[in-house]
């Protein structure tokens, strides 16, 4: 049994009802400054865990770069002990990640153009003014060593109509399908009702084990994840990945609007009632409707249903669910075969969450807008392979080097959206696709325990 | 050292992986059996078959006194027999070791538990360790293909196959069968026309 005192909040528990976020960049100047500052979130509680016996008006996590350990004083023999990715850092891994073109580092906004953070800080609040409160308190805390890199990041859950999900600039709800763990029970508070697991022998769902998104654990096929030294730092902590992703809204609207006339030729009984060219076609990409409802239970209308227990095995061809859609590569769920055992290893704990306003449906203008990718995982390699070979690249779902239509990197890709031999719907292919998500800034994070929060606080971290 | 091939237009998609592992004579005379067995029980083939991202899986026996010498070279004198494991495939090491070791670790198991300190396929982290300590690289590589994966192969092949189908059967038809017929070949090869070639540098 682990500890959800220790573990920091945001990594097991979504924080749905703190829908006001800012993120806050931080320069160590002085390791001295940079513990004090940690040892004083730590003696008044202001870093939140995963377990509360009442729930905060506001949250607050941290999570540290490799540089920001090295500032903050941490011997070299145990910052050797970390990943490479993490010691490389994001900038350095841009070509691999696809950060490449008007997404390479050299166009990211500030501060991750120019400065190094160190530490990510990460507030929620239930309420604006709850999150104004606590920004305001922590830029107080600041010692003179440790400075705040501008501009702050602020961000934010939207939904529509007054519904309860949240959506994401292009018009889906969003943060619907992450991992059930084992371990973190609904009753917990932790869990939700859409989480899924990996596919078993049996085609059902089971838990996915803790060490796949916390360090310390065993993790699918009994792994431990590698740790970093010493073990008191490591354990219960993880990694987290954060990119600033920019959505092209009028780009991607135009683009469904354009293809979406060739596309409704292909059915030739007409579109479903109450169903757009462009609806169908969008929902045809992402590998959901907007309103968050299977392709693969309910392929001809959405239905507002989120239930989020479906297959792929029963949609080898991808009619319903085309093989190359975002969400059938992201999680492949049974696709690709024996037992979801060649999948198992590559699940993310997402906590993405929006930033921009909303462009209103038949309007256009230059605000900037999109999403904060945030992801948990027990090494980077499970990131990194989903991002390289899942969406940026499509040989494990028959698209050979075609990437995901919505969030990968190609330029001028194509993806086919196979045809329905029950309903006559022809084949029809995408060609040209633009890059609707551009990268704007990130970089891999260490996110320690609570624990491991005072021994870096302490600055006596010995690595044996 | 070349891990795979690398043309003008990128780098190839098979990467090479060679292993070789020290046997002492009754392990030697076991894997043997072994290997007979599988050559002639198809299941563990069309399990490797089906890991679509496996052009090739070889293990081979070397005696002791079979290792070949240069001209002039004296014969090395060897304490063990070796068991040679050769295989292309695309995608990362780790992840391929981790499919091998998660969906066919009973052959894997039964052929290298003979072989001198091998640590059992799972968990991989031991199993990734003994690869890297005996692993090979290759001198050279070369693929006719560098820009097809297995997928690709496969897909150009029935691609091909459904097009001179498809050639035979259209001909003179007229325009409202002859859509009928297209359309058929489209569907058929609807998940078979992704763009291919060489990984970009």
């Amino acid at each position: 049994m682990f500890d959800f005192s220790n573990i920091q909040g945001n990594i097991l528990r979504g924080y749905a009802s703190f829908p006001h976020a800012r993120f806050l960049y931080l320069a160590v100047h002085d390791a001295g400054d940079g513990r004090s500052l940690l040892k004083a979130l730590l003696d008044s509680g202001s870093v939140t865990p995963a377990q509360w016996s009442e729930k905060p008006d506001a949250a607050l996590n941290l999570a540290l770069t490799f540089a920001g350990l090295r500032a903050l004083g941490l011997p070299e023999e145990s910052l050797a002990t970390f990943p490479a990715e993490f010691r490389e850092g994001m900038k350095v891994r841009a070509k691999a990640l696809g950060d490449v073109g008007k997404s390479s580092p050299q166009w990211w906004d500030e501060p991750w153009k120019t400065s190094r953070v160190d530490i990510l800080v990460m507030i929620y609040g239930r309420t604006e003014g709850a999150l104004e409160e606590r920004c305001r308190t922590f830029r107080q805390s600041l010692p003179a060593g440790v400075t705040e890199l501008g501009p702050d990041q602020p961000a934010g859950f939207f939904s529509k109509d007054n519904e309860k999900a949240r959506r994401e600039h292009f018009g889906f709800v969003d943060g619907l399908s992450n991992p059930a763990v084992e371990g973190v029970s609904r009753d917990g508070g932790a869990g939700r009702s859409q989480e899924i697991g990996n596919p078993d022998e049996r085609g059902r769902f089971r838990k996915i084990p803790l060490g796949e998104f916390i360090l310390g654990y065993p993790g699918e096929g009994g792994d431990l994840a590698p740790m970093p030294l010493p073990n008191l730092l490591s354990h219960n902590s993880t990694y987290l990945v954060f990119r600033k992703l920019e959505q092209n809204v009028p780009l991607f609207r135009d683009y469904i609007a354009e293809q979406a006339r060739s596309f409704a030729r292909t059915i030739p009984g007409g579109l479903p009632n109450g169903v757009t060219a462009e609806d169908f076609l969008a929902a045809k990409m992402m590998g959901r409707w907007q309103d968050g409802s299977s392709l693969i239970e309910h392929p001809d209308r959405p239905t507002k249903a989120l239930d989020n227990g479906f297959a792929y095995a029963d949609d080898p061809a991808g009619a319903r669910c085309p093989l190359g859609a975002h969400v059938r590569r992201t999680n492949p769920r049974d696709a690709l075969g024996f037992g979801g055992k060649t999948m198992s290893r590559h699940r993310l704990i997402r906590r993405g969450i929006t930033y921009g306003k909303p462009l209103p449906p038949d309007e256009r203008d230059d605000e900037r807008r999109g999403i904060l990718f945030i992801a948990f995982n027990s090494g980077f390699d499970q990131f990194e392979f989903v991002q390289q070979l899942w969406v940026n690249f499509g040989d494990d779902f028959e698209q050979s080097n075609d990437g995901d239509p919505i969030a990968g990197s190609s330029q001028g890709g194509q993806m086919v959206i196979p045809g329905d031999e029950t309903t006559g719907r022809r084949p029809f292919i995408c060609f040209n696709i633009p890059r609707f998500v551009e990268t704007k800034g990130g970089d891999y994070f260490f996110v320690p325990s609570l624990a491991a929060l005072r021994l870096l606080a302490s600055g006596r971290v010995r690595a044996s | 050292m070349a891990d795979r091939a690398r043309n003008k237009d990128g780098l190839g998609k098979a990467v090479t992986f060679n292993v070789i592992t020290p046997m002492n004579r009754f392990g030697t005379c076991v894997v043997r059996v072994l290997l007979w067995i599988f050559d002639r029980w198809k299941r563990t083939q069309n399990t490797a078959k089906a890991l679509a991202f496996l052009p090739f899986v070889h293990w081979v026996v070397i005696k002791r006194d079979r290792f070949p010498q240069l001209e002039g070279q004296p014969a090395e004198k060897l304490n063990y027999d070796y068991l040679f494991f050769l295989s292309t495939f695309n995608g990362p090491w780790e992840t391929y070791i981790e499919a091998f070791a998660d969906v066919l670790y009973v052959p894997l198991d039964l052929v290298w538990f003979w072989s001198i300190r091998y640590p059992m396929a799972r968990p991989v982290a031991p199993l990734k360790r003994y690869i890297k300590r005996n692993q090979v690289e290759s001198d050279h590589s070369y693929s006719a293909y560098p820009g097809a994966s297995v997928r690709d192969v496969r897909a150009g092949l029935e691609v091909r196959r459904e097009l001179e189908l498809f050639e035979k059967n259209s001909r003179d038809l007229p325009p409202d069968k002859f859509a009928t017929e297209f359309n058929r070949l489209l569907m058929s090869v609807q998940n078979k026309l992704g763009s291919f070639g060489p990984i970009p540098e």
